[in-house]
C-alpha cells in the first residue's frame, strides 16, 4: 500500500503499519500541528504530527536500506520512527515546556527534562494505547527511541544530529511554510552517512559539503520560522496561557497534572491543539483571556530584545545562559513584575522570554558528536569544517525578550520601547548572582 | 552555580595547573563534575565516551560571552588536502579571569569543593590522559547498565563493548581503583 506526499512522492506502508497509523492513538497526531501557531505568520504551515511520522517512518526506512539494516531491523525503525512523535501533547513543544516549568516549581522529577521520550516510551508500552498493536515490538521500539543506552545503528537513525526526524522536519516545514530555508540535498546526505563498527553512523570524509549543506539549512530554518519573531510569541502566549489556567481549569489542570497511571494516560491522549485552546478560554481569568486574544489573533508585541552576550556584566549573560535549563522562576518574576509597572500592564501579561537560537535542545552542542570518517578513522567534524563549527555557534546564541500587549502604531511603538530599554536592561541586574 | 560557572571554574582550574584543555579533556573532567554537583545531568554515550551536551554547550556560551578564547593548531597527521583539522585548547581571557573572580569570590565553598576534585582527578590521571577517558566510560557503564550486584572487571569490559568501547581487562582494574581513589565507587560496589 502506498499513500501520495508532498515531500517523497509516494510512502509505502505494510498491513501492521496500517493497523497503527489507523488505531486512535496515531490518529490523534492529526490534531496536533507539527509547528503549533506558525501558521499566523506562514498560512501555509497547517501540517500536523501526523504527516510528519509518516515521512519519518519513509526516511528511517530508507536510511536503514542505505546503511545496511536487515529485514527486521528496518521493520523495526519503520515503526519507530512512525510512532517517535507519539508522546507529543497539545502544540508540541508548548506542551513540553509547561510540563518543565511545573517539574521546576515541584523540584521533584529529574526526569521532567526528558519528559517527552519517557512519555512516548510509557504510551508505546501501554496495554491500553499502543503495544496491543505492537506485541513484542513495544520494549524494543521505546529502546530505540530512548537517546540513552547502548548504541546502535537503529537508534542513531532514530535519534542522532543526523536522524529521520530532523531530516524529515526541515523538508516538510520548508514546504508548507513556502520557504526555501530547510532545503538541502537529502538523497546525497543520506548517501554520505556510513555505518561505523557496527553501532554508529558517521559521515564520509566526501560528504563533508553535503552535511555543511544540512547544517546551513538547520540554520536558516531557525532563524526564519522556528524563532520568527510570531511563532515565539505565539508559543510564549499558549505556555503563559497554560500555566495560568492550570490553576482554576479543570481541563488544563487534569491535562497537565503528569502521573504514572492508565487513566491519566487516556486522558493525555485526548488532547489536541483546538481543545486546549476552547477549553482553555472559557471564562473570564487572565489566562482565559490571553486564549482569548490568541484566537482573535490580538498577538503581544514585542517590546525588548536583547542578545546575552551583548551584555556587558558578563556575570549577568552567564546568569541569563542558566536560565534556559534551570530557570529561577522567582527572578524572572521579579523582571516581568518591574517591566509591568513600566509599562503599566498586569504583570500575568508580561513575558520574559529566554531562548536559544537553537530550537530543539542541545542542537547546537549536538555538533560535538558528528564524526566524520578519514582513512576509516573517527575524527570530530567540527575540526574539519569551520562552517559546521560556526553555524552552530551561532545556533548556540541566546535572546532575551520580553513581550507585552501594546496598542501603539509600529513606529510609536518602536519610539516607545526604545526609551525604555536602559531601564528594562538595567532590571536584567538580578541574574548576575 | 549553574552549569556555565561550573566549566568556567573547571577551566580556570585546569588551566591554573598548566594545562591546556582541549574538547575532551573538558568532556571527561565536565562528567565528573556534572555527576557530584548536578544530579540532573543527563550524559549519552558516544564514541569517545559519556558526552554531555550541557558541556559541550556551556564551552559555546563561554567563548560566545568573550571569557574563554578558543585557538587551535593544525593535526599534521591528519592533515587533509581539503579540510585542514584542527585541535581545539582553551584558555581564559582576561574577562574571564575576572568573571571567575568574582564567580570564586561569591561562591568560595561549591568553587572549592570543584577545586578540590578537579586536583584530585588530576593528580589520579598523572602523565595518563586515557585513566580519565577509561574512569569515565567505566562509571558510566556501571550508572546506566542493568549489571548484577558487584559485576567483575570481565562483566565491565564485555559491556564496554556493547557501547563499541575498547578497554582492555587492566585498564578496567585500574579504571575501578581511580573510580575509587577519586571518590565516585563505594569500596564494596564492585567484586
Amino acid at each position: 500500500m502506498e499513500l501520495r506526499d508532498p515531500i517523497y512522492g509516494f510512502i509505502e506502508y505494510n498491513d501492521h503499519e496500517r493497523s497503527i497509523i489507523d488505531s486512535p492513538v496515531f490518529q490523534r497526531l492529526r490534531h496536533v500541528r507539527q509547528l503549533a501557531m506558525a501558521h499566523y505568520v506562514y498560512p501555509g504551515a497547517n501540517h500536523t504530527r501526523f504527516e510528519h511520522s509518516l515521512g519519518v517512518m519513509h526516511v528511517a526506512d530508507k536510511m536503514g536500506e542505505y546503511l545496511g539494516l536487515g529485514k527486521e531491523a528496518r521493520r523495526l525503525v519503520r515503526l519507530a520512527g512512525l510512532l517517535h512523535d507519539i508522546g507529543h501533547g497539545p502544540f508540541g513543544h508548548v506542551s513540553e515546556e509547561v510540563f518543565k516549568a511545573i517539574g521546576t516549581k515541584q523540584q521533584s522529577d529529574s526526569n521532567i527534562y526528558k519528559f517527552h521520550e519517557n512519555l512516548t516510551a510509557r504510551i508505546i508500552k501501554s496495554k491500553n494505547s499502543l503495544a496491543s498493536y505492537l506485541d513484542d515490538d513495544a520494549e524494543r521500539i521505546a529502546d530505540l527511541i530512548d537517546p540513552m543506552g547502548k548504541p546502535s545503528i537503529e537508534k542513531e537513525i532514530v535519534s542522532s544530529p543526523y536522524d529521520a526526524d530532523k531530516m524529515d522536519y526541515l523538508l516538510r516545514d520548508s514546504y508548507f511554510c513556502g520557504v526555501k530555508y530547510g532545503v538541502f540535498d537529502y538523497d546525497r546526505l543520506i548517501m554520505m552517512l556510513s555505518p561505523f563498527e557496527k553501532k554508529r553512523v558517521m559521515v564520509k570524509y566526501e560528504g563533508i559539503p553535503c552535511f555543511e549543506q544540512y547544517v546551513v539549512a538547520k540554520y536558516f530554518i531557525n532563524t526564519q520560522v522556528y524563532r520568527h519573531k510570531i511563532r515565539l510569541i505565539t508559543d510564549a502566549m499558549l505556555k503563559r496561557g497554560i500555566l495560568l489556567s492550570i490553576g482554576e481549569n479543570d481541563y488544563l489542570k487534569r491535562l497537565y497534572a503528569y502521573h504514572d497511571s492508565d487513566e491519566y494516560l487516556e486522558e493525555y491522549l485526548k488532547s489536541c491543539d483546538a481543545e486546549v485552546i476552547r477549553l482553555g478560554s472559557i471564562g473570564d481569568s487572565n489566562g482565559a483571556k490571553i486564549f482569548k486574544f490568541i484566537q482573535s489573533r490580538k498577538l503581544f508585541k514585542r517590546v525588548f530584545q536583547i542578545r546575552a552576550n551583548q551584555i556587558d556584566d558578563k556575570l549577568i549573560s552567564t546568569g541569563i545562559m542558566g536560565q534556559i535549563e534551570n530557570p529561577d522562576l522567582e527572578k524572572i518574576s521579579r523582571v516581568e513584575n518591574n517591566v509591568a509597572r513600566l509599562f503599566g500592564v498586569d504583570p500575568d501579561f508580561t513575558i520574559l522570554n529566554i531562548y536559544r537560537l537553537g530550537f530543539t535542545a542541545g542542537e547546537a552542542a549536538e555538533i560535538g558528536k558528528v564524526f566524520v570518517l578519514i582513512d576509516d578513522i573517527p575524527n570530530l567534524i567540527q575540526d574539519y569544517s569551520t562552517i559546521c563549527r560556526d553555524y552552530n555557534q551561532e545556533l548556540s546564541s541566546v535572546f532575551i525578550e520580553i513581550y507585552l500587549p501594546l496598542e501603539l502604531e509600529t513606529q510609536d511603538r518602536e519610539d516607545f520601547c526604545r526609551s525604555k530599554r536602559n531601564e528594562i536592561k538595567s532590571y536584567l541586574n538580578v541574574f548576575a548572582s | 552555580m549553574d552549569i556555565n560557572r561550573m566549566v568556567l571554574i573547571l577551566i580556570k582550574n585546569l588551566v591554573d595547573m598548566g594545562f591546556k584543555p582541549g574538547r575532551t579533556q573538558l568532556q571527561k573532567y565536565g562528567y565528573f563534575m556534572l555527576e557530584r554537583f548536578d544530579s540532573r545531568s543527563i550524559h549519552t554515550p558516544y564514541y569517545y565516551g559519556p558526552f554531555s551536551t550541557e558541556v559541550e554547550q556551556s564551552v559555546h556560551d563561554l567563548v560566545s560571552l568573550g571569557l574563554v578564547n578558543e585557538s587551535f593548531e593544525l593535526i599534521p597527521e591528519l592533515d587533509t588536502v581539503e579540510y585542514p583539522g584542527r585541535k581545539y585548547q582553551y584558555a581564559l581571557t582576561a574577562k574571564g579571569e575576572k568573571v571567575s573572580q568574582k564567580i570564586l569570590d561569591e561562591n568560595r565553598a561549591e568553587c572549592e569543593k570543584v577545586e578540590a576534585m578537579v586536583k584530585n582527578l588530576v593528580e589520579l590521571v598523572g602523565k595518563y590522559p586515557q585513566r580519565l577517558i577509561n574512569a569515565a566510560k567505566i562509571h558510566y557503564i556501571l550508572k546506566s547498565h542493568k549489571l548484577r550486584k558487584n559485576p567483575s572487571p570481565e562483566e565491565l569490559r564485555n559491556c564496554a563493548r556493547d557501547y563499541g568501547w575498547k578497554i582492555r581487562l587492566e585498564s578496567v582494574e585500574n579504571g575501578i581503583e581511580f573510580l575509587r581513589k577519586a571518590g565516585f565507587l563505594s569500596p564494596q560496589s564492585i567484586a
